[in-house]
Parts: structure tokens; C-alpha cells; sequence
């Protein structure tokens, strides 16, 4: 637990979320409403990102791990990775699939905090 | 003039479009109303009305003008813009008539044209019943209209010295493919999903185009008006350029421009044959199906990487905007429909 007090995080950001929907959406002009609802989403996305932030770490770091990306922290791994992408080290079926799969883990955990209704379209 | 706008900015908005106005008609030119339109992510598009004096002439405008930093690297300038659009208008295109000539409003480039009535939000256009009846008639019209923007003449309309073309020695995909390679660098975020479509993009190209044409570059559901009876205007000419034409067909198929209505493949409002065919009789050219299918995945990734583009608008101070911010993470959606098309064409 942190030392602060309640409200936690989470929690200022799913009161400021419904300030916006349920007050400020509700009494502003068109734009101004349609602003709110994006205000509204971008804090939904910053909730459901703090709440899996842990569990999304270890998940990627493990799965970097698999395609030989051992040193360094994520993000310089991730780099790495790309700059292999590029220049031709995933181009074989076998390193193409297990890449492939990487990302597709990794997209559906972005829409997972981004959007999760998208998966279920 | 409801606008977040400070008073100031508006003023010397209002100042200079009624020095431009009056120098151009030689009268004396009178804003009555001047509104920053909702929408717009790249350039602002505002609501002017003047009344020119002596006399009773009224004209509704609106002017588009440039906002802060580049949306990506293929915009054009907002005098190309005009260019384009009045090369438009004179072939019969239905486009908003461009009055004047391109303007600097505000120290801003801009440019005024007709105020054209109706809808162009995408969502509403592909779910409202009002928009029932156009949107039976929208596949038609889209189709007639993008086949007469492909036979304009570029050469002849003088454009071909203001557009973007692809020299002779590449194809128009390995210039896209370029030009995202370059627009991904300036983002300088690690993507592995954008860099396996694209290393998959540059691997799997088909044939080069047959022909090279002028392209609209963003033609959508969005970008056009629509009132009650269709298509009132083609909007959004600021990625024009000379290309291959398959990509105007091929990019309303992009799943973000079904606005949620995923089961009408082209645009939200029509499946992916009848539009295709739509075109090919209004065109009177053949569409390569398996062209298409490869554009719309070169598609997902041109606005994955078009929309963090944006969110780099936002976060570079340039034009800070809670909209363009949430594009950020908007592009994890394209990133997933391009792999899922990739997959798709590995089982076929």
C-alpha cells in the first residue's frame, strides 16, 4: 500500500472520469462535450493501465526472453528487437511466426488498457 | 462564437480575413460570424460569413488553415491544397467551389471555399437512420466521383509540378513504404508489430501500378459530405498526390473507416464487392481483388503510424490537444487489424 491516503490513484482518476462523463459532457456545448467523452476515455485507459502495469512487465519481459532478448531492460530490448525486424533477422518462417506471435501478444495487451471492446468486435 | 479560441486570436482572425476578403472583391468586406468547426486534426476548417458592402452580397465560407506542426510527412501546403481542389471543381468533381486565392490569415497559410451543407461525421453517417437513403445511394456516388478525380489531368490542370509523385525507378508502394519507414523514425517509439507489417509489406509487394494518376489520398466516409439525398462533397485534399489510383479504392476499406460497423467492409456502409464493382463500372478499369486486400493492410499501417504522428502533435507542445493525444493509443488498433489481414493472407 502507499503511504498516501485514500483517494488512491486509481480511484482520483475514476472520480475525475466521472466528473467528466456524468457532469461536464452533460452541460457543455457539442465540442466541449465531445472533448469531456475523450478526457473521460484517456483516464479509463490510465486506470486499467496501472491496474495490469505489474503483471504486463513480467508478461513482456518473459516473452522477449523466449526470442533470445536476455540483457538490458525491456525498452532497449523492444529496440532491439525492432532494429532486427528491420534488417532482415526475422525473415525466415520459423523467426518470422515466433516474432509474429510476439507481437500479437503484445498488441492485444495494448488494446487490452486502450480499448478492450475492440477484442470483442 | 461558442470557441476555446482566446478573443484575441479571433480578432486578428476576423482583421485579416476582412483585409484579404476586401482586397479581393473591392468592396468592403464585413465578418458577421467567424467559428472554429468541431473536427478537424490537421488543419482547422472555420465557419466564416461576411457581408460585402455596399450592397447585400452575403457569402458562407469557410476558410482552412494551417494549425501547428505536420500531421506527417505527406501534407501538402494549404496553396497546393487550393490548387488541387480547383483542378477538382473544374473537372465536375463534386468538391466545394475555392474562392479567391490562397490567403495568410493570422501569419497562417489558409484558404477559402464555399460552405457546402451536411454530415461528415463518420460514425453518425454509417449508423443514423436519417442518413438511411444517402447511404443507399453512397457507394454509387462515392464510386462515379473517385473515378473522376482518377481521370483529371494532371499535366494539363498543372499539377504535376505541385504534387508528390513517385520518380520513375520506384514503385508508388516502395515510396509509401519509405515514407513510413521515415514518419516511424521521427516518432522514435519501438513498434515490433508496425516493423513485422512492414518488413511483410516490402517482402510481399505485388506488381507494380499500371498507371499513375491523381489521388485523393484520404478518400472516406469522414471526408465527404453527405446530406439527404448522398455525396454532396469530397473533402480533405491535403494528401493529394500522383499515384497509383487502387489506393483511394482500397483505403475505405480500412477497418477504422467503418466507424464500428465492421460487418460493411467498404466505409461502414456497403460490403467490400459492391463498392468494388461500383468502381469498376464507374471507372470503367478492372480491380485487382488481391491488390486491394494488400493496400487495405498497407493501409492499417499508414494510419497506425498516421495517428501516432498526431499524438506527437500533442506531445511536442506544437498543438497540445486532448484529441490528438488519445490517438496515441488509438494505433494499437491498426497495429492489430494489420497483423490479423497478414495472418489471413498466410492461411489463403
Amino acid at each position: 500500500m502507499s503511504l498516501h491516503d485514500r483517494p488512491t490513484v486509481t480511484e482520483i482518476l475514476a472520480a475525475v472520469r466521472g466528473y467528466l462523463n456524468d457532469e461536464v459532457a452533460k452541460t457543455s456545448d457539442r465540442r466541449a462535450r465531445f472533448r469531456a467523452l475523450i478526457a473521460a476515455n484517456v483516464l479509463g485507459i490510465a486506470e486499467r493501465e496501472l491496474l495490469s502495469a505489474d503483471e504486463d512487465a513480467r508478461f513482456e519481459d518473459e516473452r522477449l526472453r523466449t526470442l533470445g532478448y536476455v540483457e538490458g531492460a525491456a525498452a532497449e530490448r523492444r529496440r532491439r528487437l525492432c532494429a532486427d525486424i528491420r534488417s532482415g533477422k526475422f525473415d525466415s518462417p520459423e523467426r518470422f511466426v515466433a516474432g509474429f506471435a510476439y507481437a500479437s501478444e503484445m498488441v492485444a495487451r495494448k488494446l487490452a488498457v486502450s480499448n478492450p471492446r475492440y477484442l470483442k468486435r | 462564437m461558442a470557441e476555446r479560441s482566446n478573443p484575441e486570436a479571433l480578432d486578428v482572425v476576423r482583421n485579416d480575413v476582412e483585409r484579404f476578403l476586401s482586397e479581393q472583391t473591392g468592396k468592403e468586406a464585413r465578418v458577421t460570424d467567424a467559428r472554429l468547426l468541431a473536427g478537424g486534426a490537421s488543419q482547422e476548417s472555420w465557419s466564416v460569413d461576411v457581408v460585402l458592402e455596399p450592397g447585400e452580397e452575403r457569402l458562407a465560407l469557410v476558410m482552412r488553415r494551417d494549425m501547428g506542426g505536420v500531421l506527417t510527412f505527406a501534407t501538402l501546403p494549404r496553396a497546393t491544397e487550393f490548387a488541387v481542389i480547383a483542378a477538382a471543381h473544374a473537372a465536375g468533381v463534386p468538391v466545394p467551389r475555392p474562392y479567391f486565392e490562397p490567403a495568410t490569415i493570422g501569419g497562417k497559410p489558409a484558404f477559402f471555399m464555399q460552405r457546402v451543407e451536411g454530415e461528415a461525421v463518420g460514425r453518425r453517417l454509417v449508423t443514423d437512420p436519417t442518413f438511411a437513403d444517402a447511404r443507399a445511394k453512397l457507394p454509387e456516388q462515392m464510386a462515379q466521383a473517385l473515378a473522376q478525380i482518377h481521370r483529371i489531368d494532371v499535366h494539363a490542370a498543372g499539377l504535376d509540378a505541385l504534387l508528390p509523385a513517385a520518380d520513375a525507378a520506384q514503385s508508388a508502394i516502395q515510396v509509401e513504404i519509405e515514407r513510413l519507414y521515415r514518419e516511424l523514425d521521427s516518432v522514435d517509439e519501438a513498434h515490433p508489430a508496425l516493423e513485422l507489417a512492414l518488413r511483410w509489406l516490402a517482402r510481399n509487394e505485388p506488381s507494380p501500378e499500371t498507371e499513375r494518376t491523381l489521388v485523393h489520398g484520404d478518400f472516406r466516409i469522414g471526408n465527404i459530405l453527405v446530406g439527404a439525398t448522398g455525396l454532396n462533397a469530397i473533402l480533405d485534399w491535403e494528401f493529394a498526390r500522383v499515384g497509383d489510383p487502387m489506393e483511394d479504392v482500397a483505403w475505405p476499406c480500412v477497418r477504422a473507416w467503418r466507424f464500428g460497423n465492421d460487418a460493411l467492409e467498404a466505409g461502414g456502409i456497403t460490403d467490400r464487392e459492391t463498392w468494388l464493382r461500383a468502381y469498376e463500372r464507374a471507372s470503367g478499369r478492372s480491380v485487382d481483388r488481391g491488390r486491394i486486400a494488400y493496400l487495405e493492410i498497407l493501409g492499417n499501417v499508414r494510419w497506425a503510424v498516421g495517428a501516432l504522428m498526431q499524438a506527437r502533435r500533442h506531445l511536442s507542445g506544437v498543438e497540445p490537444s486532448i484529441e490528438l493525444a488519445s490517438l496515441g493509443r488509438l494505433s494499437a488498433e491498426m497495429e492489430h487489424e494489420a497483423l490479423r489481414l497478414i495472418s489471413e493472407r498466410g492461411k489463403g
